[in-house]
């Protein structure tokens, strides 16, 4: 194979990841989920920021509520226990733990 | 007891044999820094934030997010070229070798773990991660030794 084959085929591959990458992009979706920063009080967390490792185990209450994807609302930016609670679409998380890392 | 000598050591390949594996290597280490570069560009606002959380980068995170994928790019450019693909192999392992220091220095003292690695490899766990990075500096090694092996 010569060097221009070779050369093309390198393009051919940068391309192909490009466009695989691109379309793993296409692919996410951005998380609407409110963290727990204080207690009885969950803020609505950056997707970009969060990190799952930042709930830290000294609450009995959910670290995190994520909204499910088919509730298009825009509850705010802070919600109260009681307010969270009365929302079907959150869906409390399994961990348990206040929420330290930053959230914007 | 039988003395080794490293210079004595060869693969039982023909040269274009040889060559071939090289490319091969050199499409892998291709694919895996446009893939990373392409993603950190495309959500760079998501790469420059996660490096900001890191203890000590967190000052240069701004130039960082951008010289990291820009370096990825260039290593690329410089493994399509055959007369900078030993360079472009050197570098490709050196990077690869600062990030998994980095990786095995957060997995022995960090207590927090955040991950803003591009695309699908954000997925793996630090460990895979180390693995993953180890394999690939695995990889550059052997492509630069038969490079030597093939002159």
């Amino acid at each position: 194979m010569n060097n221009i084959k070779k050369l093309a085929l390198g393009l051919l591959v940068a391309a192909f990841a490009f466009g695989f990458s691109a379309f793993k992009s296409a692919q996410k979706v951005d998380e609407v989920r409110y963290v727990q920063t204080d207690t009885d009080l969950w803020e609505k967390v950056d997707p970009a920021v969060y990190n799952s490792s930042f709930c830290e185990d000294d609450s009995e209450k959910a670290c995190f509520y994520l909204q499910n994807t088919s509730d298009p609302t825009d509850h705010g930016a802070s919600l109260t226990s009681a307010q969270i609670n009365l929302i079907p679409s959150m869906q409390p998380s399994a961990t348990e733990g206040l929420y330290v890392g930053p959230i914007n | 007891m039988q003395k080794l000598n490293h210079k004595n050591i060869s693969l039982n390949l023909s040269d274009q044999s040889k060559t071939n594996l090289i490319w091969a290597i050199c499409y892998c280490c291709i694919f895996l820094l446009s893939y990373t570069a392409y993603a950190k560009i495309e959500d760079h606002s998501r790469f420059y934030k996660g490096l900001l959380n890191i203890s000590y980068i967190g000052d240069y995170a701004l130039l960082i997010s951008w010289l990291v994928p820009l370096s990825e790019i260039l290593i690329a450019v410089l493994l399509l070229i055959p007369k900078m693909q030993k360079l472009g192999l050197y570098l490709f392992a050196v990077m690869m070798g600062v990030f998994t220091l980095y990786i095995a220095s957060m997995l022995l003292w960090a207590t927090k773990l955040p991950c803003h690695c591009g695309g699908a490899i954000e997925k793996l766990s630090w460990n895979q991660h180390l693995w993953f990075n180890l394999g690939f500096i695995a990889l550059a090694s052997l492509a630069i030794w038969l490079k030597k092996q093939s002159k």
